[in-house]
Parts: C-alpha cells; structure tokens; sequence
C-alpha cells in the first residue's frame, strides 16, 4: 500500500505537462536514435548530458527514461528490416525478423516487436515498483564490506558473461578500473597517472569515454566494414492476424519472466535472457523447424525479455547505485553530475525524483506503442539517409558533445585517441560496457574497501565474517569457476568419447 | 604471420605495456599506507599487475590460437579521411569557430564513406553547424566559438 502511495506520488510528478512534454522528447529520441544504425541509448544520453546540466534533474531523468526505452524499440526495427542489430541485445531479432521481413511478413513482426514490447515493459515496469522497495530494505543493512563485494560480483559478471570470451571482457574491465584511477585520489588528494597535465587532475570524463568509445570507435569501424545490408521494404497490414496473436502472448509472458529477474540481478545485461528466450520457445514450438525461417514466437519472446531487462537493470541501479550496462553507467554519471548518488537514501531523500521516474516508465511505455505501432513507416524512412551524411553527423555530434563537457580542445584531442582505442576494441571483439562498468565503479569500489577495512581498524575478516560479504563472494567465486570446472569435467568424457 | 594476427599481437602487448605503465606509475604516487593499509599505491598495482597478466594471456591465446580466415577490414585506407577529420576540425574549432569545425569535420567524414559530392557535404555540414551553433548559443545558453559568425 505504501509503495502504492509512493507510485501515485510519481504520477503526479510524471503526468505535469513539463514533465510529460520532456518524456515526449525523450522517446521520440530515443526511438529515433534506436532506428538509426551505428548510435544508441548510451551515446545519446552521453550527448545529452552537457544540454541538462541547466534543467532540474527529474525532467532530465525523465527524458533519460524515456530515451532509454525508447532505443529498445527502435532497436527492433533496423533489426528486422535491415539485419543491422544495434546491440547484442537485438540479435536475434535480427535472425528471425529478418527472416519474416523476407517472406513478407515484415510488419506482423515489427508489430509483434511493438507489443511485445509494450507488454513486457509495462509488466517489467510494475515488477521493478514492487521489487524497488524491497531492494532497499535489503540495501539499508550493507555497509561498505557488503558494497564492496557486490561491486566484486558486479565486475566478476559484467566481465564473464558478457562479450565474445571472458579473457577479453576482463581486459575491457581492467583498462576501464584503470581509466578509473586517473585524477586526484580523493582519500588522501594524491594525483595519480595525470601525466603531469592539470586538465587530467579531475579524472577522464565517463561522457568523453562513452562519447570516444561508441561514436568515434563505431564510425571508424563502420568506415572500414563493407556497405551494410538492403533493407527490405515493409508488406502487409500493421495489424497482426488472430493467429499471430494467439502465437505471440505467450512469447510475450514468458519472454518477461526471463528478462525482469536476469536484468535486475547484479550480472545484468538483456542478452542473456534474448537467448535463453529464443531457446525456450523453439523447444516449445509445435513447429520448430519454423525457427531460422521466420517464426513469430522467435522474435516475440526474444524483443520481450529485451525489454523486461531494460527494466530490470534500474532496479541495482537506482536502488543499490550499481551499474551493470553501459547505458546504466552513463545514468549513474547524469546522477553524480547532479550530485545525487543512486542507493537506498534516494528514495527517501528524493522520492518525487525516484518514483516520477519511475511513473514515467509507465506512460513512456504507452507514448512508444503509439509511436511505433502506427508509426513504423514513418521511422523507416530514417533508414533512407545516406551513410556517409548519417556518419558525418554522428561525427559532428560527437565534437559538439566532448567539446561542449570543459570547453577545452584538451578533450578533444582524448577524444581522438579514445575513438582509436574503441577502432581496436571493436576490431578484436573486445566488449565495450565492461571498460564503461569498470570506470565509474572502480573508484566507488576503492572507497568502500577503505572504509570498510577502517570501520574492522584495518583487518580483512571483516569480508569473511559478515554473512551477506560471505555470500556475495561465494557467488562471485562460483561465477569465476563454475565455467572452467564444466569445460573440466567435460573434456575427458569428450577424449573417451574419441578413443571409441 | 597473416595481418588480423599481427594486429591481435600487438593489442597483447598494448595491454602488457599499460600493465606496466600502472605498475611502475604505482611507485610514483608519493603517500605511504593511509591508514587501514589501502593507500593510494594499492588499486594501481593490483589492475597494473592484473592487466599485465591478461596482456600476457592475450598473446599466449593469440600465438596458440588457429590462423581464423577472418574477415578482413576492407577499407582501411579510408579512415584517414576521418582521421583527418577529426584533427583539423580539432585544431579549426578555436580559430575558426564551431560552425567551420562542422562543416570540416562533416565533409572529411563523409569521404571516409565514399561520399564525393564535396560541395554539397560542405553545404549540409555548414548548415548543420550553424544550426547547432544558433541553437546552442541562443535556445540553451551554451558558448561555442562562432568564429565570423560571432559577429552576429
């Protein structure tokens, strides 16, 4: 009852017209950033940023939200038309929407997409109400040993379970903790790693990293890649017949419950669930032969569980502080810029921020259905700008971004280099949102190991004698091993399997 | 040694070198043990040293690894078109203003594409950077160097 009282609170602040005016804004963006290939959520909020430095922080949270989920539906379309997946996330939609864009049925699956989004979203968004307080119940008994652990889990996850291998995703995690350490320690005010110049004392900007990393990185690597695929035009009504219906809502439900939970857990990441989704209803399907062909349930599951984790990942975030994308990295930057830091004092030192961001989760579900359903055609119609002037732009954006931050061509100049480093990242498969986890956390994580070894007067069993550090780092050990001792077991069963 | 392998090998030995960098850095930072032993030293040698192992894991998966038929960056040359673009939009932005840098840079970026129309991206790119550069300026309150358009 509380927690309805908190939401009804949140709709006040999210139906005022200002701040309905900026979800607006912001899902329109987002969808339009979502179809355009080579830019997401991330980037645009990175860009945006400099611009809200001047508004108050719950219409630019508001607008974040929006742009946020917005690039989750927006996703979906390039995916189908054209096979471009803008994120891990989407790629299996960009298997069998793809698929079903071919054969003709391309609008019943940017439909199915839509729905199914809109449906997952919503639900995901009501988990996310009722799970949020609980969060925070859990999170008022930590104290810098338990963050600490959790920020280890949090490193351990984001490394190994996204990305190509985990070798890699390590690499990408330790170049951003060490990014991290640029700046003037604030425990004891030592610079560390500046080089000798002044304009590194205050760290390397996340904005200026994300801005490098995604817009210069991408267009370097887009340059260097053949033209993308052809998009095949949309046939057929919008509206999904009564079989594609009957196919969909289960997809769509159980698509949900993949996603919330595997969101909100620390390890985050909407991949995961896409998959896991995509395997279930194949498994399930009276036809699955359909499956690689064009099967409905294939991208009705996958874009629901999609869109439930979207939502599942601001449930650490908001409540514990704890990042576990790159978009929620870029979130916990718009925070501290506002000095506000995510954790469980925000929802009570900031409940019409917090809990009108969350409303506007829910009306900025409504606003994308209505934009995309009807709309589709019209966001298509993106897709028709030449790459070279959609590069082009992105290029400009990326200089008014990283040069708007200080004013200061120093940046610049990181900028350039750090577009190199996101050239090479991209080239060799190195995944980006660990470097992006790794940077924002790594100083948090250092601040709490050191309050909390001066809290236990410098003695390390304050990690092993708390039962919550314990089972953090229990789960953070099992996460480590669990994939090395399997690829153990198995291997000699696969040799005995050879010498028959 | 084929190109993608030499390429991966010397991504290993970028990461060893910033290990290193991290490590040897670490013995600079002045400041012994704060108290409760986590002095401003500790982070840096623990990622230096763990890049640095990760860096040498790098090259031995690289050297072991099968020469993969990868696919080939096609069109490498052309990204010193945007390079290029970056750099002189880089050194225009100050002396030249916000809305020259723009056009550069758009242009430059362009041809990176294959994009030959270089008047008409010079025409697009100028106007986009004049529409931003009024729209920052006047709607937002943000200060971008105009250059001859400050006058206005």
């Amino acid at each position: 009852v509380e927690t309805l009282q908190a939401l009804g609170q949140g709709f006040a602040v999210a139906l005022q017209p200002q701040h309905l005016l900026f979800a607006f804004i912001g899902t329109v963006l987002g969808t339009a950033v979502g179809v355009l290939p080579g830019i997401g959520p991330a980037l645009t909020v990175a860009l945006l940023l400099p611009v809200t430095y001047n508004l108050a922080p719950t219409a630019s949270f508001i607008m974040f939200a929006g742009v946020y989920y917005g690039g989750m539906y927006g996703g979906s379309t390039t995916s189908i038309l054209i096979r471009t997946p803008g994120e891990t996330a989407s790629i299996i939609t960009a298997l069998e929407g793809h698929q079903m864009a071919r054969r003709g049925r391309g609008a019943a699956a940017l439909a199915t997409a839509a729905i199914g989004s809109f449906v997952a979203g919503t639900l995901a968004t009501a988990g996310l109400t009722f799970l949020a307080p609980v969060l925070v119940d859990v999170a008022l008994a930590f104290g810098p040993a338990e963050y600490f652990c959790l920020m280890l889990l949090a490193f351990t996850t984001v490394s190994a379970v996204l990305g190509a291998s985990r070798l890699r995703g390590a690499i990408s995690l330790f170049f951003g903790l060490g990014l991290g350490l640029v700046g003037i320690d604030t425990q004891t005010g030592q610079a560390r790693f500046t080089l000798g110049q002044p304009a590194l004392l205050d760290g390397i900007g996340l904005v200026l990293v994300v801005v490098g990393l995604f817009a210069v990185g991408e267009t370097l690597h887009a340059a260097a890649r053949e033209e993308a695929g052809e998009m095949v035009p949309i046939r057929g009504s919008v509206w999904m017949t009564r079989e594609e219906w009957r196919r969909s809502w289960a997809p769509w439900l159980r698509g949900t419950l993949f996603g919330f939970p595997i969101g909100a857990l620390p390890a985050g990441g909407a991949e995961i669930p896409t998959f896991l989704s995509y395997l279930v209803e194949k498994r399930l399907s009276r036809r699955p032969e359909e499956f690689g062909r064009g099967a409905i349930e294939g991208v009705a599951g996958p874009e629901a569980a999609n869109n439930a984790a979207a939502a599942g990942v601001l449930a650490p975030l908001l409540t514990l502080g704890l990042p576990t994308s790159a978009t929620a990295a870029v979130l916990l930057a718009a925070f501290q810029g506002y000095g506000i830091q995510p954790g469980p004092l925000l929802f009570a030192q900031n409940a019409d921020l917090v809990w009108g961001l969350i409303a506007s989760l829910y009306v900025g579900n409504v606003m994308l259905l209505v934009l995309n359903l009807p709309l589709a055609p019209l966001w298509v119609r993106l897709l028709a700008i030449p790459r070279p002037y959609l590069y082009g732009g992105i290029l400009v954006f990326a200089f008014l971004g990283a040069y708007t931050l200080n004013n200061s061509v120093a940046d610049l100049v990181m900028l350039l280099l750090i577009g190199l480093v996101g050239y090479v990242m991209r080239l060799h498969d190195f995944p980006v949102a660990p470097v992006l986890v790794g940077m924002i956390l790594g100083p948090l994580a250092e601040q709490q190991l050191r309050r909390a070894l001066a809290l236990s007067q410098g003695d390390p069993a304050v990690f092993l004698t708390r039962p919550i550090s314990v089972g953090l780092l229990a789960v953070t050990v099992a996460v480590l091993l669990v994939p090395v001792a399997w690829r153990l077991l198995r291997r000699p069963r696969r040799q005995a399997v050879g010498l028959q | 040694v084929s190109q993608a392998r030499a390429g991966a090998l010397a991504v290993g030995a970028g990461v060893t070198g910033l290990g290193l960098f991290f490590l040897l850095g670490a013995r600079a930072i002045p400041g012994e043990a704060a108290y409760a032993g986590v002095g401003p030293r500790v982070f840096p040698i623990l990622i230096g040293a763990a890049l640095l192992v990760l860096g040498a894991a790098f090259l031995v998966s690289v050297a072991r690894a099968p020469d993969a038929p990868r696919e080939t960056p096609g069109r490498r040359g052309t990204l010193v078109w945007i390079l290029g673009g970056v750099v002189l939009a880089t050194a225009a932005v100050r002396p030249l203003g916000f809305p020259a840098a723009a056009a550069l840079l758009f242009t430059l970026g362009a041809r990176g594409f294959g994009d030959r129309r270089w008047l008409r991206s010079l025409l697009l790119g100028a106007a986009l950077g004049v529409g931003i550069y009024v729209a920052f300026s006047r709607a937002l309150g943000v200060s971008l160097p105009g250059g001859p358009l400050a006058v206005f």
